[in-house]
């Protein structure tokens, strides 16, 4: 054998001990079950798990899927083969910019509305926009925040039997707190909501315009729902007059108030300033609207949105209040007479969408506003079914990076409920909301006695008869656009309304 | 269980490989056996029963045309038998609900349609046996006494559920012996990493830009601009080439690991020059599967012209129909008849290869929109849509995902043609690089490299599926 062949030859052994060798190391891998991730950080959910045998489920294959399924979600060191990934996805070609475009959706044209009354006032003519009556204020106690006190977790029927929902927010948080209880690692969303949170996901984040460091969302309006949905608040605010003042906000994505027009309207989708416009202009009295979109766009080139998350930041939401607080006769409170937080690196929901890299480089930033009043909120938590005990502003500094817009009021809870010792006139209000309403919350606390919080994907008592019965003054209806037009969201809250 | 996925490369192909290595070589049938069996059951404990079933009738029937012939007779009996029962069983799974469905669109009746699932595979391995008891009958082939080794044939992992379509008696010998090289045991893996970084990365990338591109209803028309269109059908094309070439290539290369050489499957048929010379390069094992046993036996060309016409239309129907049990199977097929018939007159013609070959690509890259949609009325709006007829919408995200993938759509490119290949031929004819140690590092590390990568992509890939199962 000549010295080239014998080379060959030494060639095909290598190729073969290396390939076998690294084959088996992955194979050893495999099995080492601790080594298994439960849960994601960074997707945010928690892992496929080891199926339950069933007869049904191996004749069909249905068992053998789920065991390939489980295998390939928590093969060990899931986030360094992700990140590799990523980093062989930058070199597919120059990223820049990319769209991703749900085919799927289809807008109705937006009636035009004639305008009502401008810059950032509720429905004034019908604006009893006097501070709340005090009078009214044989407040019953909430009996659900006694029992806290006392450890005793069941005694408020709100949120009892609901003990199945949990929500998805705030688990992530408590992946980094490990400590604190096994309500870590439980992002998984129950039947009844998942079914809404899906919509609600497929209406902000399906359609998403990348734009280097930055996603945003393209909004379809849809006339039924939007009908339905002003139908519904037009229907609670007669019924809750005389009782309660019901305040509707629908809050603009980032799209039309971030980018310029003539780069919105090539994206396709519906306007959403004609749409907010809609909205609030067909309410009727006694509803009242916050205006939101002419004073977002008002101050454009501030950071009012996440770039990497499909949220709103404090200060979007502080123009808000501020326009609110207008609305309610009341001067607003300025942003440094509060202590000021900085929570640093964020990447939200749109970065696990689009997984872009000059987000990953380019992070957001999570600034937060601490109550004057109080920092305190209890919250019922659904998947330990007890009451907590936490921070209106939590530090979430050291928190995983994704998980960082759960500083707001605990994240999604479907009750919770705020009291600020430094008011005692007995004025409360209701928020309900979903998650952009988490920005907002801390700014009602310094006006009321009482603020509670209402997550209507979670909770599943009646919210009127909440309001009858703890005599609340002002309801606040607080939706992202794209989620006021979900029939799943419009239904509900009818329901709980009713 | 798919080959490109972490549970199959890891949990099944690994100990796979080490076992086999390990046992003595009477036992590798066995191993090899064992395996396959719980490869195949992976899809469902009961398919493997029907599997191992119509293996049963095979083996039962190819008996009886033996035994036939030993007495003197033909056995056609026990041919046609087999082919009853092999056609009637692919049929009843496969076709049941489309007959269904047209018969209740032409009389209404019957009013539901059974959901059928198709078993894993049924459409190669039914074709597998089928040629096995033809090719006894003919003479062509020596029958298999043990009713194991003719499932193994029909059942062995590398190519039972996805192709290449083998013949019995190219790899009878090797079920029977076989040798194993360290050269073998190499190319194997070359072969095998080759293929699955194709899937995982080239084939599931175009497939995510081809989905983010394409519509799937009517309706999402509507969000659809031309150049969209066009680029991802683009994608689309190179998708199905890769996907299925790719799982030829790891069905090639794990059988080579063990000794067995199939025919190739595949030969770069994106760089052919006519329509005919497509479909000798484009799943040949299926196209030489209808030429021996259907269009050879109707006559072929050597007839008058009317029945060759209906012989090619024979052919071409039923490759369309294999491919699914859907109209636009059928046009997809019959579409390549009107080309091979349109075609015969110019083939002898002088054309420059070029304009040949951008012809044909143009012909296959319509033949693939007809076989991408099975919605008639969204197959219908997207042919208009590539003329821009009913087109509204901008292309804004054309000219972005274009740029995304820029280096990958090149990467792709490349791998539809025999470059790479070539270029490798050229340098190994080099003795001065081949003998370098640089060069000798790259052939080692690249198999490695690759199947470090296509990990990185399964994990986190969640769109996965091979094209070709559901055929």
């Amino acid at each position: 054998m000549d010295n080239k062949q014998k080379k060959t030859k030494n060639a095909f052994v290598g190729t073969i001990l290396l390939f076998v060798g690294v084959l088996t190391l992955g194979m050893i891998l495999g099995m080492i079950l601790p080594a298994r991730p439960t849960i994601s950080e960074r997707e945010k959910r928690r892992l496929a798990e080891f199926p339950e045998f069933s007869v049904e489920g191996m004749l069909n294959g249905d068992y053998f899927q789920d065991i390939s399924s489980w295998y390939a979600d928590t093969y060990p060191l899931r986030e360094t083969w992700l990140s590799a990934n990523r980093e062989m996805k930058s070199l597919y070609g120059i990223q820049t910019k990319q769209i991703l475009v749900n085919n799927e959706k289809k807008a109705d044209a937006i009636p035009v509305i004639p305008k009502q009354e401008s810059s950032g006032s509720a429905g004034t003519s019908k604006s009893d926009s006097t501070v709340p009556d005090t009078s009214n204020s044989s407040r019953v106690d909430n009996s659900a925040a006694e029992s806290s006190k006392t450890g005793d977790n069941s005694s408020r029927d709100t949120a009892q039997d609901s003990s199945k929902q949990a929500e998805v927010s705030r688990q992530d948080t408590s992946v980094t707190e490990s400590s604190k209880t096994e309500t870590s690692a439980k992002p998984e969303i129950p039947d009844a909501p998942k079914e809404m949170a899906a919509d609600i996901e497929a209406q902000i984040q399906s359609s998403l315009y990348v734009d280097g460091n930055a996603a945003y969302s393209i909004y379809y309006f849809t006339q039924e729902e939007a009908d339905a949905y002003i139908a519904m608040v037009n229907d609670t605010a007669k019924r809750l007059e005389g009782t309660a003042n019901f305040y509707n906000i629908i809050v603009p994505d980032s799209t039309w108030v971030v980018l310029d027009d003539d780069k919105t309207t090539s994206l396709g989708g519906s306007n959403e300033v004609q749409a907010i416009q809609y909205y609030n202009g067909m309410l009727e009295e006694p509803a009242h609207f916050i205006e939101t979109i002419e004073t977002l766009r008002s101050h454009k080139g501030d950071y009012m949105y996440y770039r990497t998350d499909h949220h709103w930041t404090s200060l979007g939401a502080y123009y808000i209040y501020c326009n609110y607080a207008r609305a309610k006769g009341w001067t607003p409170h300025a942003l440094t007479d509060f202590t000021r937080m900085d929570f640093g690196r964020f990447l939200g929901t749109y970065y696990d969408n689009v997984e872009a890299d000059a987000m990953y480089q380019d992070p957001d930033d999570v600034v937060a506003y601490i109550p004057m009043g109080t920092n305190d909120i209890r919250f019922f938590a659904e998947e330990d079914n007890t009451w907590w005990d936490w921070k209106v502003i939590q530090d979430v500094t050291d928190w995983a990076v994704y998980g960082k817009y759960n500083t707001f009021i605990g994240g999604d809870n479907p009750f919770s409920i705020i009291e600020n010792p430094q008011i005692t006139d007995g004025s409360s209000c209701v928020l309900i909301k979903e998650s952009y309403g988490n920005a907002f919350a801390p700014f009602l606390v310094d006006h009321y006695q009482t603020t509670y919080v209402i997550d209507y994907r979670y909770y599943d008592q009646s919210i009127y008869d909440f309001i009858i019965e703890n005599g609340v003054q002002d309801v606040i209806l607080m939706n992202n656009i794209a989620i006021a037009g979900s029939d799943y969201v419009v239904n509900r809250l009818a329901s709980l309304f009713s | 269980m798919v080959f490109s996925s972490l549970l199959f490369l890891f949990a099944f192909f690994a100990p796979q490989i080490l076992i086999y290595f390990c046992v003595k070589p009477k036992y590798r049938n066995t191993v090899l056996l064992v395996f396959s069996m719980i490869f195949y059951a992976w899809s469902g404990v009961k398919y493997l029963v029907l599997m191992m079933f119509l293996v049963g009738v095979s083996w039962f029937c190819a008996e009886g045309i033996y035994y036939a012939k030993n007495k003197g007779k033909t056995g056609k009996g026990w041919l046609i038998a087999d082919i009853v029962m092999m056609l009637g069983v692919l049929g009843i799974f496969k076709y049941t609900g489309f007959f269904l469905q047209n018969l209740q669109w032409i009389t209404g009746f019957p009013k539901e349609i059974p959901e059928i699932v198709l078993p894993l595979g049924i459409s190669f391995y039914t074709f597998q046996l089928l040629s096995y008891v033809v090719d006894v009958y003919r003479g062509t082939a020596v029958v298999q006494k043990s009713y194991w080794k003719l499932l193994l044939y029909a059942g062995l992992f590398h190519q039972c559920v996805a192709g290449p379509i083998i013949r019995y008696q190219d790899v009878a010998n090797e079920i029977e012996k076989r040798t194993i090289t360290n050269q073998d045991l190499a190319e194997g893996i070359r072969r095998f990493s080759i293929g699955l970084a194709k899937k995982a990365i080239l084939a599931n990338g175009c497939a995510e830009a081809a989905k983010s591109l394409l519509p799937e209803t009517v309706s999402a028309m509507a969000g659809v601009s031309t150049g969209g269109l066009w680029l991802g059908m683009l994608f689309y094309m190179l998708q199905i080439y890769l996907d299925f070439s790719a799982y030829s290539d790891m069905a090639i290369g794990m059988g080579r690991m063990v000794g067995f050489h199939y025919l190739e499957n595949f030969n770069y048929p994106y760089t052919a020059v006519s329509v005919q010379d497509f479909w000798r390069r484009w799943h040949i094992s299926l196209s030489s599967f209808f030429r021996d046993y259907v269009y050879i036996p109707l006559g072929g060309s050597r007839v008058r012209k009317s029945l060759w016409v209906r012989n090619m239309f024979v052919v071409w129907f039923l490759t369309g129909l294999w491919h699914g049990a859907s109209w636009n199977y059928i046009f997809w097929g019959l579409y390549f008849l009107v080309f091979l018939l349109a075609e015969r007159p110019l083939l002898k013609k002088k054309i420059p290869a070029v304009i040949r070959h951008l012809v044909t690509l143009l012909i296959v890259y319509f033949g693939w929109v007809l076989f991408k949609f099975e919605d008639m009325s969204l197959l219908g709006s997207v042919f208009k849509g590539l003329f821009g007829i009913g087109i509204t919408a901008r292309g804004v995200n054309v000219m972005t995902t274009l740029v995304n993938y820029l280096f990958f759509l090149i990467a792709a490119f490349i791998a539809c043609t025999p470059l790479l290949k070539n270029l490798r031929a050229k340098i190994v004819q080099n003795d001065a690089i081949r003998g370098s140690l640089v060069w000798r590092i790259v052939e080692i590390a690249i198999p490695t490299v690759l199947l470090l990568l296509s990990v990185c992509a399964l994990v986190g890939n969640s769109y996965n599926p091979f094209l070709y199962f559901q055929f």
